[in-house]
Order: structure tokens, then C-alpha cells, then sequence
């Protein structure tokens, strides 16, 4: 039996050495995107392939890795020896997108496999139809990259080189790939001198025993906290704004079941993997369902294989969330996020305290590129601006500020960088008024960027979402304002694809100025019920405009600008008088609609006309404790005046019964512009470079 | 001559006071006064007889400006800016410090935004001005400012770096019409180019400004009252002195004031003692601050976040950790032992003091294990409560089933664990060898604790210098006076005329030249050193490169460049292009250094045999267990005297743990030198 402190010393050493691979390799990489934007992460496995340690590491490289491993393992069994190094950036084997490339080495110590020290690092290129390898127009994997199974690159010490060379003859840049691999390679060897020497101050056993109890103990702290949610079945649905090949949004499904300690996520019902790069694997999927676990149960847990133990998901394969060879899968880092919402979305009534309103949802690449004439050389502006994130139980969302998944690096860049660098002018940088999601808690302000081309051509590529579908508020808050990417010319503001926030290669001219807005997070609470003495001092500082505060939150303010009580509390009895209130009418009509991609709900035509609600308008069904269900109205005229039909599913989602009664509110979409004429798609060499999830 | 060092920290205000002709180093300790830190300092001088009148310098280090950050204390601000950017200071780079944290919050900007105010004007690189300066904007956003009883203006206009006579102007209209404002532009604080970094140290200029002006006004009044009139120094960021005065217009650069006058004494021991190579160990009551020295060289940054809000002054490269002498251990989830990062601090403290402190901190484990003395510490300042110590580590040893002492030990060897960490990162990490250094400890707690840390991290010996708890404060009497000046070029190396950069250099030379003269510096003591922030193109940080004015061809900058490159990263890229960012002078003005092993020793324990041996008693090793051990007057052992641990050696204010298997020697400057043993297990 270890004693607590021994494990205590084993545990921080274990993690210093992440840190320490996590420093060697910013230090000794070749690419930037290592050296600077750290785009890699580190972990040590034991021999079972579970994560034992890692430290400020990306989630969504991390968690993946265990599964990587587990598949070499079973893939090599017991051919695998000192001085061997597995290569691995298959999706479908763990694998995240292409250019993720996993390094794996063993460790062995008096011949005995003890630990797996791995990095999954951003390769710049791995070949592919684009430089950079992605493409929003990607349709099959072959288009993004070499597909690396694990294989080994390195047989007892021994580099294979007939396999480097093919795997570098299909890549751009081959010097600096090979210069990444080999600091991969050095850091992994690092940590390799590093664990030795632990082997040699706490001996094998202890140290192997350790590792055991560390995985346990977390194990025993996340089953704590399981357990704390009450049993029961708990589903919810959300939505991508579109796959990039329709206008269809993209459905996303889950149902968690919780069971004492142990929680399982099913995500049946989800949308067939689409003809476009936004499709992810399993792994991908479970890295988000453990993302957002850990971020609701306990923002503080170890990141190890013992916290993974109590959680189950499974997608059916062929979905979006369990793509099948060979789906692109270039845009998994959009579904990653969506997955994240709509887990969060099943647990609001579970946890109601531990959520916040949703936050932008995508990674909001955005680029324009061209022809420097300062340099005669391709330039690329690459932003992906922050959104403001969602209000909680404590306290508002912040402004401009990454996300719950996110790290510790810029979304913008300086202005004084951009301007030096590139022919491109920023006009304006401001937080985007009235973008926060009406709440008790507010939610956080997105940006508004005005970014003007000051060359004759460039091109304007964007991949985002939520840019239709906006972050949902919770508790009664409302809904952020959506991400939007358009661009103005002259007068006139102009849509740069076909779907909103989806665009490549939509040409610019000199003076068209790319408008930038990121979105704001959601609400937390009944709006209506926030302190009017917040609202006052929202409307002092400019976040929320003075007709937001009275038509969102009922508080109507002096000329002085101070609350006026007796005014606002007649507002707020109007407003929620005004509330457009529904019994649940029985679920006889059967099981839920969808059509399109879209659930739809029922009431009947006099009701709809009364409260302006067409066919087809988007609402959210509100409910006080939970995440809103979204859905399109359909008219019929079975269902009685002052009901609405939601179907069986749907009601579970938002916790109602027929019988209950719940609001329905309008749901203000992105909005879709026209394309200029001239915004025929055009391609432009070297353009998505700098592209990476 | 006489010159005071005082150092104010956040639980004692220590002076060191240096009698050249006398040939006399005191010092002294005292309590601070964090409400106004000027009575502590008064109070400190108090405790050495001496005639304020007869004090010829006066160097100080201070946390005001970090305090006043870190409590949100500052001035009302209100910031002038370029139309279109008045949220910039708010929107940053949205960067976010913790990830999984759905309920972090961004911290909120030092101005808020009514106060932040457009102002039409606008400049490009290519130095076309599209929109000339709106002075009515200005003289309106001053006037709104005075109602709205602003105390300091930030004018930070895009691109000054590269021209800053708008915001010169605006200044200008600001102090004719609002005399009574502070104000402050971005170009004057750091003529760096990347905006919001610059806008940021500018507000920061600001918030602190009023503060520190008061502060200094009150120290002035209170030593004017005991006869002092001397100008007052103080400790810069980046390991120099600058005057009250320059201090009162860029109080932004005093924010690592406490910690860095450590570094400094620190490197002017070690050096003495024959260590070029050092890594510093300041162990306080609340934190840890630990900085590598190689080949006698401080390393700066200008890339540091204070309560998240980023910095871009230079400062010594210092890493902070949150483990000291008060740090509680706690059962997290009623099973995980951790210790820190939360402290105790002065009040409570730790249990042993007997104030009110219930739970277990490092110093009651070091005091249950004999390794602190239960009369001598802090002088006998306090009276110690080795039961409540007791009580508190048994409570906890008792719920994970240990033996008080193996709790104890499992305390220190915790808190070890964090501070090894911090030293890994700043060595082992970016590539040095610990064997090749020494470990200079000093701060209350760190001599406890020096051995344990460097026998983990294989570092050959240790320094404990005398008076290891006024290191701080005698660390600013072997400060010089340090004057520095940057500005931002930007453009491909290949590009620039060699002699256009001789120029800039030159010209910067000038001012900072002039500004030491200014301070009283003899003009042929002013050395100068010039360097430049390079980077290859496509590359968004930079290495900072010493540049050879003799020798000044671009060729010989980018060799410099490639050889700083291959240092920090391990492999040369000659090939690519490579680019000029900032270029930097600073302008030391070289004081003659005092030496600490001229200590007057307060008065020897008269109970120390002649050995210097003060009792024996039970100490428990880390390595070994329980052990009969000797402990030491510090003030009873000579120079050159040998002596094998087990040792704990004991001086006013701190205690220094050598363990069975090292072996000290007390080196002719009165450091006590530890060399560390191998490892028994």
C-alpha cells in the first residue's frame, strides 16, 4: 500500500514531466504552430493505454489519445519493443482530423512495458487538395491528407525510412515535417529519461501501484459526483446551422441515462454523416461528452483515464458523430462544440446551478487573402474572434472571452500587427451592443470587427456556426446573438456563401470591408426578473441599448437615466402578461416531427395567427428550469386554441407533460443575405495555410 | 556616508543600513503597515539609532503598485483613444487562463466604459493621417473627465508607437484644461508597437499614478520630519533604481519592485562567492519566488500579466508560486493531500503563532519536527504554541491514518514538490543543467527548506547569505541606476540601412543618458547596452538580441540573432528571413556595491558553547528520520569554519536546515555554503 504522500510526490512528478514534454517541445519544434500557437498536447499512458497524467493540455487532443494507443496495442499486441515510436492520425482509429498527428513511444524499463509518453501536435500540412489540408469543401477523407493507421516509424531504434519518405513525399514543406517529427521523437525521449529516473527513486512497484491508486482515486471522486445527479433518463437536441451542401440544419441528438455512478450518452437519432468536411469520430464525440462532464461536475478534476471509467458513449456509426470511412473530417472541432451544447442542453434541469447559458459554438475561422503588393506575396488575415460567454447562477458572462473548451491564446490580433503586415485596415473594434443573451445573468457581449481591404483583390473564407442557430439561454434567458460573417461594399452588406458563415473564396475588391461578428452568450434566468438597477447600469455602460432594457427586460429608465420603478414594474406585469402561454396538449398525434433536419410543433391556425406566428417560424418552448427546445411552427387544427402539440420526445427534453403549461417565444434567426454577383467561387492557391481546427 | 535599503513586503518591512566610513551593516525587521506603508518604513528606521539626517541615499522597494493592482485599488481612470477602439482595452486578446471553468470571469478593465472616450484621429503605418487629431474631442472628453471626477487620463492613440505627437497633444490639451489630472500616453510608457499590450501598461501607468504619488508625497513628509531630504530611489521591475520623480511618471515599472530587489542581491552575493551560474530561492509567508541567473546574466521579459492585465514593461524574469512558510495543508474531497496555495499569511498565521490560525501550515510541520526552533523564532517575537502546531497537523494526519510526524514530513515534502516544480520550469525546461548551479536561498522560510529542494533537483550547493532575510533590502544597495528606452522598428533585417539603425540606437542612447544625468549620474560612469527584438518573419514573438554598436553591420545582427535562436530553441535555421522588431538601450549608472559580510552581528546567543553550539535536540530529517542534532549561532561561526550535518544553524529571523548527509562551510564573505550530499535511501 503506497503511502498518501508518496502518491501525492508521484503524481506531481508525473505531471511535471508532461510539463516538461509540453516545454521540450515548444523549445525544439520546427512549425510555429507548435512553437508559438502550442496547437499539441502531451500525456503519459501506462501500458493499458489509459491517460495516468497530463497538464495544460487541449481536451480535444488529449482525451482522444487513449483510444489511439489502445488501438496500436491491439494492433501490434505483443510486437512492439524498445526503441519503437507509433505513428498515428487515422479519425477513424481514434484520430481527430489529419493534420493531428499522434507520436506514441514506449518505455520500457528491465524489459517490461511500463508507460507510453505521447503528443498529438498540429502538423501544418499533411498533404491533401489544399495547402494546410483543410478545406470546408472537402467530400472524402483522400482530399484532406495522408491517412496514417498506426504504424510504426521507428522499429528498435531504427527509423523505417522507406515509409517516412513515402509519408513525406505527399506533404508540403517536407524540411519542417521532418524537423516536427524529430522534436516530437526528442521530447518523447525526454520524458522516457525522465520516468526511468522515477523508476529509479520509487522503484517499479510503487510507482506502477501509484498510478493504479491516482486512476482510482479519480475514478472514486467522479463516481461522487455522479452520483449526485438524481437518476433518470435525461435527453436533448440541438442543432448544427447547416452541413455546407444544404440549408438544412444538422440535427444532433442525446440521451444520457444516469444510474448511480455511472452515466451513459447515447446519441441515436443524430444526422447521417454528411457530404462535407463537418463529421467526427467516436473519439471525437466521447472528448466532448467528457469535456463538458468535467466542466459541470468538477472544472478541477485530473484529466486521467479514472475519470473516463464511469462514462459511456456510443453514436451509431454512419452519423455525424461516428463517421464512417470515408467522411471528411476536416470540421470535427464545430461538432465537438455542438456536442458539448446539447449535453449541457440534457443536463440544465439535472444540474440547473452548475450550467450557464450557451456560448458561439464554432471556431469562427475566418480569412482573407490575396496578394500582398508590398511584398508580391500571398497574404492571409486569420482571425477567430471570441464570443461572449454564457450568464450563470453567480454572475454575468464576460465579454469577448473564449470558451469553457478553450485555452490561453488570442482569438484577435494586434491592429498595429495586421496593419503593418498585411494590405488590410481595421476600422473598428467594439463590443457588439445588445448581443448578450437577456437574462437574470446576462449574457457576455460579442465583437464587432470591421476589417477593410486595402488591396486591389482578395479572397474571404469563412467557417463558422451558430451563425443561423443562435446559443440558447438557459432558466428562462434568452437566446445570444448569433455569429455572423458578411462583408460590406458600398452601400450594400452582401452574404460571402451560400449558407451563413459558410463561404471559400468569395472575391473582394479594394474598400469592401469584412464585418466580423462573434456571438454573445445566453442568458441565465427570466430576464424580466434582473435587478433593474443591473439593466441601469448595462444601459450606462452601452451593453444593452435603452429599447433592449425595456422590450427584454421590462425596465423603462428615467431621461436621467435612473430606474423608473413605478414605469418598469407596469412593464415587466405587461410583458409577462403579454407571454404567449400554452397548455401541452396530449401526445396523441404520435411521435415528434421532424422534416428537413427540423422538429416541428403544432397549434392551430386561429391561435398562430393571434400570437404572428407563421408557419415555419423558428420558436424556442420555454420552460423555467432547463435549456429551451428549439423548433419550427406547423399549423393544425386538431390542436385546441391555447395548446401546442410538442410530441413525447420533445416534452421529455424540456421536463413537461400535457397538461403542463410553457411559453412560447419567437426565435430571431441569423439573418441570410443576398451574394453579390460577382460571388462565383473562386479558389485561391496557399489561401487556407494557415487553416486549423 | 550612510544609506538605507528598505524593503517593504506584505508581512515585514525589513532596512538594511550600510556606514561606509563606519565600515557597519545593520539591519532590522518590523511589521508593515499595509494602509500607509510610510509609517512601517519609519518605524524600521527607528529600530536602527541612527540620525536620519546623516542618510545620504535612500533606496526603496515597494509593493504599492502591486498592491494597488492586485486589490483594485487604484485611481479613477479615464482613457483617451482612437475613435472605433474604446473597447479594445476591454476586449484584449479574449484570451482565457483556466480552461473547463464555464463560471470564469474576465477581469474587468481598469477603465470603464463611459469613461473611455472616442477621439477623432487616426494614423497608418505609411505615416498618412487620414483623420487629422480632433483637439475640440479631447478638450471636451477632458472636461467630461473633471466631471466625472476622474484623477488620471491614458491617451493611447493607434500606431504612436510610431509618432506620438498626437498623443503629445491631447496631453497637452488635457493639462491646460484640467491642470489638477495625472496623465499619461502610450508612446511615453512603452514606444512599442502591438496595441493593446501598449494601452494596457498605459492604464495600469494610470491607475497606479495618483497612488503612488501620494505615497511618495507622505514617505517625503514623514522622513523630511526626521531630518531625511535625500531624494528617495526606488526599485524598478527590471532590476535598477530610478528616482522618486521618474517613479511618480511610470510607477507601472515598480510592480516587481519587492521580488526583483531580491534577485539583485542575490546575484551580487553568488557572484562574490564564485557562483556565475545561480538560481534564486525567496521562500515568504505566501509565496515563492524563484529566477535563474546563467553566466551572471538576469534574463528580462516583456511579456508579464498582472491580475491577468498584460505588462510590457521590461522585468527580471521571476517565477512566482504560491508555497510558503503559511501555506495550509488541506484533504481535498477528504482524501487528497494538498498544500497551498492558500496561506495563512500574517494574520492568522500559521497555528503555531498561537493567533487564531486552526489549521496546519509548512511552519508548524517544521516546527513539530524540530526544524524550527519553539523560542528562537522570528527573534522571539513571537511566542510559539508547539501544542497548537501539534494539535492542528495531528487532526489531519489523524482522518488519513498517519503518525503526526509522517503527516508533518508529508507536509514539507508536498510544499517541496510545488517549489521543485517552479525551479524544473525555469531550468530543466528551457534547457539548463541544475548541476551547474547554485541555489542562493534566502526570504524567512527559505534556508529551511534549501537543502531538501536542491538534493531533489540534483543542484550541487547552496548559499545562504547573511541576513537571508533582508536579502531584499540589502539587494537594493548593490542596485545600480538603470535607465532604459525602446522603440518599435518592424521591418525585414535585410531591409535596414545600417546606418539608420546606428541612429535610432544612438539617439536613444541620448535620452537615457540623460535622463541618469538628470538623477546625478557622472556622465563618464554610464554604460551603455544596446539590444534588438528579432524574429524570423511569419513569426509572432521575439528573441532579445545584444547588438555591438562598435561592430554594427547587419550581418553581424543576424548572426547574433541565429546564435540567441539555436540557445533558446536548440536548432540554427539560417535560411529564412529575419526581422528587426524593437530596438532597446539601457544606460546603467554603476554604484559602488556594499557587502553584506560586514554585518555587525547582533549580540551572539549568550547561551552558545564555544563551538557556537547553541542545545542539541531532536530534529526530524526528511532522509533519515529523528536525529540528536547540534544547532548553531550563526553569529558564533567564523569564517572558514567546517561543519558536518546534521545542522540547524539559527539567526534572527531565519533558520537553516542541513541535512545529515551535507556538509557546510562559512566562505570569507559569511555566506554559509552548503554542499549537498548524495541521497540515502
Amino acid at each position: 500500500m503506497v503511502d498518501p504522500i508518496t502518491l501525492e510526490v508521484i503524481q506531481e512528478r508525473l505531471i511535471s514531466i508532461v510539463r516538461e514534454m509540453r516545454a521540450t517541445l515548444a523549445r525544439v519544434a520546427y512549425s510555429s504552430v507548435l512553437y508559438e500557437a502550442r496547437d499539441f498536447s502531451c500525456v503519459i499512458m501506462n501500458a493499458r493505454g489509459d491517460a495516468v497524467a497530463v497538464s495544460e493540455d487541449n481536451p480535444g487532443h488529449i482525451i482522444p489519445l487513449p483510444w489511439s494507443v489502445r488501438i496500436a496495442i491491439s494492433r501490434f499486441g505483443d510486437d512492439i519493443h524498445p526503441g519503437d515510436v507509433i505513428l498515428i492520425n487515422d479519425p477513424y482509429s481514434g484520430g481527430t482530423h489529419l493534420n493531428d498527428v499522434a507520436v506514441i513511444c514506449p518505455v520500457f524499463v528491465d524489459g517490461k512495458l511500463l508507460l507510453f509518453p505521447a503528443i498529438r501536435a498540429h502538423w501544418a500540412d499533411v498533404g491533401g487538395m489544399t495547402p494546410g489540408s483543410l478545406s470546408g469543401t472537402s467530400t472524402e477523407i483522400f482530399q484532406e491528407g495522408v491517412r496514417i493507421p498506426p504504424i510504426k516509424i521507428y522499429e528498435r531504434g531504427k527509423l523505417v525510412s522507406g515509409v517516412a519518405d513515402l509519408m513525406f513525399a505527399n506533404m508540403r514543406v517536407e524540411a519542417e515535417r521532418r524537423g516536427d517529427l524529430q522534436a516530437m521523437l526528442e521530447t518523447c525521449r525526454t520524458a522516457e529519461r525522465r520516468i526511468v529516473e522515477m523508476v529509479g527513486k520509487f522503484g517499479m512497484g510503487t510507482l506502477l501501484e501509484s498510478i493504479d491508486v491516482i486512476l482510482d482515486r479519480t475514478e472514486e471522486h467522479i463516481r461522487e459526483l455522479v452520483d449526485r445527479i438524481p437518476d433518470g433518463s435525461y435527453v436533448y437536441e440541438d442543432y448544427l446551422d447547416a452541413s455546407g451542401t444544404s440549408h438544412d440544419p444538422v440535427l444532433l441528438k442525446a440521451r444520457i441515462d444516469v444510474a448511480g455512478s455511472d452515466i451513459s450518452v447515447d446519441f441515436s437519432g443524430t444526422a447521417a454523416q454528411v457530404a462535407g468536411p463537418i463529421n467526427a469520430s467516436l473519439a471525437v464525440t466521447t472528448t466532448a461528452v467528457f469535456t463538458i462532464l468535467k466542466t459541470v461536475l468538477d472544472p478541477d478534476l485530473p484529466v486521467n483515464q479514472g475519470a473516463f471509467r464511469p462514462v459511456t458513449v456510443t453514436a451509431p456509426l454512419g452519423t455525424i458523430l461516428n463517421a464512417r470511412f470515408p467522411a471528411a473530417c476536416g470540421g470535427f472541432a464545430e461538432i465537438r462544440r455542438r456536442t458539448q451544447s446539447v449535453v449541457m442542453g440534457a443536463l440544465s434541469r439535472a444540474l440547473p446551478d452548475a450550467i450557464a447559458g450557451d456560448v458561439k459554438g464554432t471556431a469562427n475561422h475566418c480569412y482573407v487573402g490575396g496578394l500582398n503588393p508590398a511584398t508580391n506575396a500571398h497574404f492571409i488575415f486569420y482571425e477567430y474572434p471570441a464570443g461572449g460567454t454564457g450568464g450563470y447562477r453567480e454572475a454575468d458572462g464576460s465579454s469577448a472571452f473564449r470558451s469553457f473548451d478553450e485555452g490561453d491564446f488570442s482569438s484577435i490580433q494586434p491592429v498595429e500587427s495586421i496593419e503593418n503586415e498585411l494590405p488590410i485596415v481595421i476600422e473598428r473594434t467594439e463590443l457588439r451592443v445588445d448581443s448578450g443573451g437577456p437574462g437574470t445573468s446576462r449574457g457576455g457581449l460579442g465583437i464587432e470587427r470591421d476589417v477593410r481591404v486595402a488591396t486591389d483583390r482578395a479572397t474571404y473564407s469563412v467557417l463558422s456556426d451558430r451563425c443561423v442557430i443562435p446559443p440558447y439561454g438557459v432558466h428562462g434567458g434568452g437566446a445570444g446573438a448569433p455569429n455572423s460573417f458578411t462583408y460590406r461594399r458600398g452601400h450594400d452588406e452582401y452574404q460571402p456563401g451560400k449558407v451563413p458563415g459558410k463561404a471559400t473564396g468569395c472575391p473582394l475588391v479594394r474598400g469592401d470591408v469584412v464585418l466580423m461578428r462573434s456571438a454573445g452568450g445566453g442568458g441565465f434566468g427570466d430576464p424580466l426578473a434582473r435587478d433593474p438597477e443591473l439593466v441601469r447600469d448595462d444601459v450606462a455602460m452601452g451593453f444593452v441599448t435603452r429599447d433592449a432594457a425595456g422590450t427584454a427586460y421590462g425596465v423603462v429608465l428615467t431621461v436621467q437615466g435612473e430606474v423608473d420603478v413605478v414605469a418598469t414594474r407596469a412593464r415587466r406585469a405587461e410583458l409577462a402578461e403579454r407571454r404567449a402561454g400554452f397548455v401541452v396538449a396530449a401526445h396523441a398525434l404520435g411521435a415528434d416531427e421532424y422534416r428537413h433536419g427540423r422538429r416541428y410543433i403544432k397549434l392551430n391556425q386561429q391561435t398562430a395567427a393571434r400570437l404572428r406566428l407563421a408557419v415555419d417560424a423558428p420558436v424556442e418552448i420555454v420552460v423555467p428550469i432547463g435549456a429551451p427546445l428549439r423548433a419550427w411552427v406547423d399549423t393544425n387544427s386538431t390542436i385546441p386554441e391555447g395548446s401546442l402539440w410538442i410530441g413525447p420526445e420533445g416534452s421529455a427534453m424540456i421536463g413537461v407533460s400535457p397538461g403542463d403549461r410553457v411559453e412560447v417565444r419567437a426565435l430571431s434567426l441569423g439573418a441570410t443575405l443576398k451574394m453579390a454577383v460577382d460571388a462565383a467561387p473562386a479558389t485561391l492557391a496557399g489561401e487556407r495555410e494557415a487553416v486549423k481546427a | 556616508m550612510i544609506e538605507i535599503g528598505i524593503d517593504v513586503g506584505g508581512t515585514f518591512t525589513d532596512v538594511v543600513l550600510l556606514d561606509r566610513e563606519a565600515g557597519r551593516v545593520e539591519v532590522a525587521k518590523t511589521a508593515s503597515t499595509p494602509k500607509d506603508q510610510s509609517i512601517g518604513i519609519v518605524n524600521g528606521l527607528s529600530r536602527l539609532a541612527i540620525d536620519a539626517g546623516k542618510i545620504d541615499r535612500f533606496a526603496h522597494g515597494s509593493t504599492v503598485a502591486t498592491n494597488t493592482v492586485l486589490e483594485r485599488k487604484g485611481a479613477s481612470v479615464a482613457l483617451l483613444t482612437t475613435a472605433g477602439f474604446r473597447d479594445l482595452l476591454e476586449i484584449g486578446r479574449t484570451n482565457r487562463t483556466k480552461v473547463y471553468d464555464i463560471k470564469l470571469a474576465k477581469p474587468a478593465p481598469l477603465v470603464a466604459r463611459p469613461l473611455r472616450f472616442e477621439i477623432r484621429q487616426r494614423r497608418f503605418v505609411n505615416g498618412e493621417a487620414p483623420v487629422a487629431l480632433h483637439e475640440d474631442d479631447v478638450r471636451a472628453a477632458a472636461l467630461a473627465c473633471v466631471a466625472a471626477g476622474v484623477e488620471a487620463v491614458a491617451i493611447c492613440f493607434l500606431h504612436s508607437y510610431l509618432d506620438g505627437a498626437d498623443e503629445q497633444r491631447a496631453a497637452e490639451i488635457v493639462r491646460e484644461v484640467a491642470p489638477s489630472l495625472h496623465v499619461t500616453t502610450s508612446a511615453d510608457v512603452v514606444r512599442e508597437y502591438k496595441e493593446y499590450e501598449r494601452f494596457s501598461t498605459t492604464a495600469l501607468n494610470a491607475y497606479v499614478m495618483p497612488v503612488m504619488d501620494r505615497y511618495l508625497s507622505r514617505l517625503e513628509a514623514r522622513l523630511a520630519e526626521a531630518g531625511c531630504h535625500e531624494p528617495i530611489e526606488m526599485m524598478k521591475s527590471s532590476g535598477g533604481l530610478m528616482r522618486a520623480s521618474t517613479a511618480r511618471r511610470y510607477p507601472v515599472e515598480t510592480l516587481l519592485s519587492g521580488p526583483v530587489a531580491g534577485v539583485m542581491g542575490a546575484i551580487h552575493i553568488a557572484e562574490r562567492a564564485g557562483f556565475p551560474n545561480l538560481i534564486t530561492y525567496d521562500m515568504g509567508g505566501t509565496s515563492t519566488d524563484v529566477a535563474l541567473i546563467a553566466d551572471g546574466k538576469v534574463t528580462r521579459t516583456a511579456e508579464t500579466r498582472i491580475s491577468n492585465l498584460p505588462v510590457k514593461t521590461q522585468m527580471i524574469d521571476i517565477k512566482t508560486v504560491g508555497a510558503g512558510g503559511g501555506s495550509i495543508a488541506s484533504l481535498l474531497a477528504g482524501r487528497t493531500l494538498k498544500v497551498g496555495p492558500h496561506s495563512a499569511g500574517a494574520d492568522p498565521g500559521p497555528a503555531c503563532y498561537g493567533k487564531g490560525g486552526q489549521e496546519p501550515t509548512v511552519t508548524d510541520a517544521n516546527l513539530m519536527l524540530g526544524r524550527l526552533s519553539s523560542s528562537y523564532a522570528l527573534g522571539g517575537e513571537i511566542k510559539i504554541r508547539p501544542d497548537r502546531a501539534r494539535a492542528v497537523v495531528g487532526e489531519i494526519a489523524e482522518r488519513l491514518g498517519l503518525a503526526p510526524e509522517v503527516m508533518a514530513d508529508g507536509i514539507l515534502k508536498l510544499v517541496n514538490v510545488t517549489m521543485a516544480s517552479a525551479i524544473r520550469e525555469i531550468s530543466i525546461q528551457r534547457g539548463h543543467d541544475p548541476r551547474d548551479f547554485a541555489l542562493i536561498a534566502f526570504g524567512g522560510a527559505g534556508p529551511m527548506h534549501a537543502c531538501d529542494l536542491a538534493r531533489d533537483l540534483s543542484i550541487p550547493r547552496v548559499v545562504v547569505p547573511p541576513a537571508p532575510g533582508n536579502l531584499c533590502a540589502f539587494g537594493l544597495l548593490v542596485t545600480d541606476v538603470v535607465a532604459e528606452r525602446s522603440e518599435t522598428l518592424l521591418a525585414q533585417a535585410s531591409t535596414v540601412d545600417p546606418a539608420d539603425l546606428a541612429a535610432r540606437f544612438e539617439r536613444l542612447a541620448d535620452t537615457v543618458i540623460a535622463e541618469l544625468v538628470d538623477d546625478g549620474v557622472p556622465r563618464d560612469t554610464i554604460q551603455i547596452a544596446c539590444t534588438a527584438d528579432m524574429r524570423y518573419v511569419g513569426q509572432k514573438s521575439e528573441l532579445v538580441v545584444p547588438v555591438d554598436l562598435a561592430q554594427l553591420t547587419i550581418d553581424n545582427v543576424n548572426e547574433a540573432f541565429f546564435r540567441v535562436y539555436a540557445e533558446r530553441y536548440g536548432h540554427e535555421r539560417r535560411v529564412a528571413p529575419t526581422e528587426i522588431v524593437n530596438v532597446r538601450v539601457m544606460a546603467t549608472g554603476a554604484i559602488e556595491k556594499a557587502d553584506l559580510a560586514r554585518l555587525s552581528p547582533p549580540s551572539a546567543n549568550p547561551q552558545s558553547d564555544a563551538d557556537g553550539v547553541l542545545e542539541r535536540r531532536k530534529v526530524f530529517f526528511l532522509q533519515t528520520g529523528w536525529v540528536d542534532c547540534p544547532v548553531y549561532d550563526r553569529y558564533r561561526l567564523a569564517a572558514g569554519r567546517h561543519v558536518d550535518g546534521p545542522a540547524i544553524v539559527e539567526e534572527l529571523g531565519a533558520t537553516t536546515v542541513v541535512g545529515p548527509t551535507d556538509t557546510f562551510t562559512i566562505d570569507a564573505q559569511h555566506n554559509l555554503v552548503v554542499t549537498i550530499g548524495k541521497e540515502r535511501n
